[in-house]
């Protein structure tokens, strides 16, 4: 006789009535958002809509872009990086003296990647077994790289002239700048792993009940160490992409590139207690942003407005998106 | 290994489909287990009561392979099993229904019924997740334990209690399990949906699994239970037939650590 | 180990032993360098601290640089702070060199209200003080050597304006304007092309002093104005940011007159390259030296000027042979130089 628990699920929920509501709301805000905007710096700038400055825009948005596939992972499940600024930095000045030693694009994409990914596996490490929470570990590791990049080459830049490498972060493909066609690759490739694979499953397990996911018999370590290693290595990525092309690797180069990665997933609608969000909001949270103050330098309205515009587009977000609604649902209940 | 086995209270028959004998468990300088042996019979509901800091959820994550015995042993249907943590557990057979239910809010009922144990293809695939047939079973489970589910695909955190409740039960039971522990199943329930979540853990038993059942309520252990085991600072220091005994006499064992009468 | 302590006469040995110890590092300080009251410090030896408002910028990197081996080769005791351009910090680190008893105190003032009390303190501990780049707005001083940003903007600008013959479109891409220096080169600079009626600044975008900022938002701009002629970058690598953006457009930089102030080596080296019209140089080398001289002359007693103008030499093909040179800079191909 098989058990009947029909009854005891009869009560209709109308907390999930609202959820429902809430959850399509979002989805639809984060797109009309993106629409707006286009067509508010269409309305602006007659060069806004040209195919020279979206492809301007696309390259633009590719190298935070990788560096926010890597963050969108790490903060799904609740953790966060604030070491891949100064590790774009750190790593630029690593590709470079590279280069001097030996002249090929492979070797600096060796360093590039394993660089990054060590860094992350060392992260990973101090939060999941040290326990270390992950804004102290990754905050350290930021002083580190800032420090690391500056005593270098005492403070100043190093130039960078392999042709490859150039061809990587200025280079075309046709028409499209090489860059977007690594980001594209990167997101595709991300989105993949996230939403079809068993890895990408455990990482919303993991941000969603990470003890369940633990008692599940998840292997919640070793996701975080991978998660982790994943935002390293890609802002090794994008520290290459930034060297080719800028053809110099600069200490400075990562400055407050972390918070621009970590805005951009936010705007995605990714919440920073885990568990939600995806790659396609997280593209559209990096364009918004990139949008932003493209458009604002187009009109001339540049400067101090440019952080407030930030600012106030993170901040909505983060109102706009699921956790503030929830947190007054639960008030109401 | 022996197939029959005497129990306490002079029954005899086939070996427990789960017994812990002699089990000690230290926590750094505390004791929370003492010497505790406990067992349960498929097709019966066993209680196993006491105050807070008796010791219930130490045993049951011993049984569940959380915790490893520092003395003591699990046997299953008479031979003995090891468990290296909760995988193993699961493996051999003993499934648990959490207090909080360790369902993953964010995921929806196919998610969560296979959490762990997710259908891939496999390495050749990228281990890519078998999304139509998780989502066939998670509906023929649904369907089968009749958990009313107007919307199969959306998230389990905006699910009622109920509901919540039944995904955990049926994921517990889903996997073909012998013994199935459950913790404290219906302190977040209203009264009726209590009322039905007591009719489920008998049915259980009814099927042939053996149900281990953990409740402060003891007038709704004593509704459906078999046998009532009671702990007390971490001595088992009752085995008793719930028809041979009362709420009255099993609350005076917990507060008091003897019985009524002679 | 818990025996051992548990023997009274073990515990009474240990507390003689600390006691003893610690008035004797006690005695050691109070005699050591500081903290005699002997007014002719001639015989004492250099102990130089020097207040950087950031040290992340190339150009007070190299300062800092050049201020430790001069110190090392004099025999002087030499310690810089760094306070990342946050006006309290400089105050903290201030105070902490007075602590430290440094005998002379060099501060690149970041807000020249906000580091008033940093001097004030100095002056009470009679350290005598040495302020760099701009004037403060009270306190006491010996010597003050400063740079004019205000007027350094405006002699780059008015390069610009004579190589483009008074008529042409012009950039001025400057850095963070709550930095001071970042301001003033600005408001120079745009004051200066004011007095050309057929020159337009076509765009002012502020940037973050880094040349990857720099690069993205000349890149925006020549979406919107396709004929820029010239570039005023705000330091070097603003203007080294300009130089990519063009070459990534398309557009050969050496077509266009971009110029900039700071003299760092990787300008020059853009200067030798040919693609860096001219850049304002306060060789770092230079305001070391003058640091370290007037150190020397205060510390032996000798009079200093009150004010010394530190002068921003332009560095163009013309003269990049001999500014290497005076700077010091490992550059060795320079094809660009006449």
């Amino acid at each position: 006789m098989t058990p009947n628990m029909t009854a005891v699920a009869e009560r209709p929920s109308l907390r999930g009535a609202v959820a429902k509501q809430g959850n399509r709301y979002r989805d639809y805000a984060l797109v009309a958002v993106f629409a707006t905007e286009v067509l508010f710096w269409t309305l602006q700038s007659p060069a806004f809509l040209t195919l020279n400055n979206l492809l301007n825009i696309a390259r633009q948005a590719s190298t935070i872009g990788i560096m926010a596939v890597g963050m969108t992972y790490v903060i799904l499940i609740a953790g966060i990086d604030l070491s891949v600024g100064s590790l774009v930095s750190f790593t630029g000045m690593l590709i470079a003296s590279t280069l001097i030693g030996i002249d090929s694009i492979i070797a600096a994409l060796a360093v590039a990647l394993g660089f990054g990914a060590v860094s992350g596996l060392f992260s990973g490490y101090l939060v999941s077994r040290l326990h270390v929470p992950a804004f102290i570990a990754t905050l350290s590791l930021m002083q580190v790289y800032l420090a690391g990049a500056q005593l270098w080459n005492d403070g100043g830049p190093l130039s960078v002239t392999n042709s490859a490498v150039l061809m990587l972060g200025s280079g075309y493909i046709g028409p499209v700048p090489v860059p977007v066609v690594v980001f594209a690759v990167i997101l595709l490739c991300g989105h993949w792993v996230l939403s079809q694979s068993v890895f990408g499953r455990h990482v919303y397990a993991i941000g969603g009940n990470p003890e369940a996911a633990r008692l599940a018999g998840i292997p919640v370590r070793r996701v975080t160490l991978t998660v982790y290693a994943l935002s390293g290595a890609l802002a090794g990525l994008a520290a290459l992409l930034f060297v080719g092309r800028l053809a110099t690797a600069s200490p400075l180069t990562g400055t407050g590139l972390e918070l621009q990665v970590i805005a951009a997933v936010i705007v995605g609608g990714c919440s920073l207690f885990g568990g939600k969000g995806n790659l396609r909001d997280t593209l559209l949270g990096v364009l918004v942003l990139t949008m932003l103050q493209n458009g604002l330098t187009l009109v001339g309205v540049s400067g101090f407005w440019q952080n407030f515009a930030t600012g106030v587009a993170v901040l909505l977000a983060v109102l706009l998106s699921g956790d503030v609604l929830a947190k007054m649902r639960k008030k109401e209940a | 290994m022996q197939e029959l086995e005497q129990r306490p209270g002079g029954v005899t028959g086939p070996a427990p489909a789960v017994l812990a004998q002699g089990v000690t468990k230290r926590f750094g300088g505390v004791v929370a287990l003492d010497n505790v042996t406990f067992s349960a019979r498929a097709g019966e509901v066993t209680a196993l009561v006491g105050d807070n800091g008796a010791g219930k959820s130490t045993l049951i994550r011993c049984l569940s392979g959380v915790h490893s015995p520092d003395e003591g042993g699990l046997f299953m249907n008479g031979a003995p099993v090891t468990f290296s943590g909760p995988n193993d557990a699961r493996l051999a057979g003993i499934e648990t229904v959490h207090q909080n239910l360790a369902l993953a809010d964010n995921l929806d009922v196919a998610a969560n019924l296979f959490l762990g144990r997710e259908l891939s293809g496999g390495p050749r695939s990228l281990f890519r997740l078998r999304k139509k047939p998780m989502e066939a079973k998670a509906a023929e489970l649904i369907d089968e334990y009749g958990i009313r589910m107007p919307n199969i695909k959306a998230k389990v955190g905006a699910m009622s209690g109920g509901q919540r409740q039944g995904i955990a039960i049926a994921r517990a039971v889903g996997w073909g399990s012998e013994v199935v522990l459950m913790d404290e199943p219906t302190a977040a329930l209203g009264v009726k949906e209590t009322g039905r979540v007591l009719e489920v853990v008998r049915s259980l038993a009814d099927r042939g699994l053996a149900v281990v059942l953990i409740s402060h309520n003891i007038e709704q252990v004593m509704q459906v239970s078999d046998f009532v085991w009671v702990l007390r600072g971490g001595h088992m220091i009752a085995d008793l037939r719930a028809e041979n005994t009362n709420t009255q006499e099993v609350v005076h064992y917990i507060t008091t650590g003897v019985g009524l009468g002679a | 180990m818990n025996s051992m302590f548990q023997r009274r006469t073990t515990r009474l040995t240990f507390a003689g032993l600390t006691a003893s110890l610690s008035v004797a590092v006690v005695a050691c300080s109070a005699t050591g360098p500081g903290g005699s009251s002997v007014k002719d410090t001639s015989d004492r030896q250099l102990v130089i601290g020097h207040s950087y408002q950031d040290l992340s910028s190339p150009y007070f990197a190299d300062e800092r640089k050049v201020e430790k081996a001069l110190a090392a080769k004099n025999g002087y005791s030499y310690v810089a702070t760094q306070a990342s351009n946050n006006p309290a910090t400089q105050l903290t680190d201030i105070e902490n060199l007075i602590s430290r008893k440094v005998n002379l105190l060099v501060i690149d003032a970041i807000d020249p209200n906000a580091v008033v009390p940093g001097i004030k303190s100095a002056n009470s501990a009679g350290i005598p003080v040495v302020m760099l780049i701009r004037k403060p707005a009270g306190g006491d001083y010996r010597s003050l050597v400063y740079l004019d940003s205000i007027k350094d903007g405006a002699t780059a600008c008015s390069e610009v304006a004579k190589r483009l013959g008074g008529k042409g479109k012009v950039v001025n891409l400057t850095g963070p304007l709550d930095i001071l220096a970042a301001k003033e080169r600005s408001t120079g600079c745009t004051n200066e092309l004011k007095k050309y009626p057929g020159i337009e600044i076509v765009a002012s975008p502020q940037t973050d002093f880094t040349q990857r900022d720099a690069e993205q938002k000349m890149t925006d701009v020549l979406q919107v104005h396709h004929d820029v002629d010239a570039v005023f970058g705000g330091n070097d690598d603003i203007a080294l940011g300009a130089i990519r953006a063009f070459t990534s457009a398309g557009i050969d930089p050496k077509t266009k007159v971009v110029i900039g102030i700071d003299g760092t080596q990787a300008g020059l080296q853009a200067v030798c390259n040919g693609t860096y019209t001219q850049s304002l140089a306060t060789f770092p080398v230079k305001e070391a030296e003058i640091v370290m001289d007037t150190a020397a002359k205060i510390h032996t007693g000798k009079s200093v000027q009150k004010e010394v103008l530190f002068p921003a030499v332009p560095v163009n093909a013309d003269n990049i042979k001999a500014a290497v040179k005076t700077a010091g800079y490992p550059i060795t191909s320079c094809p660009a130089a006449k």
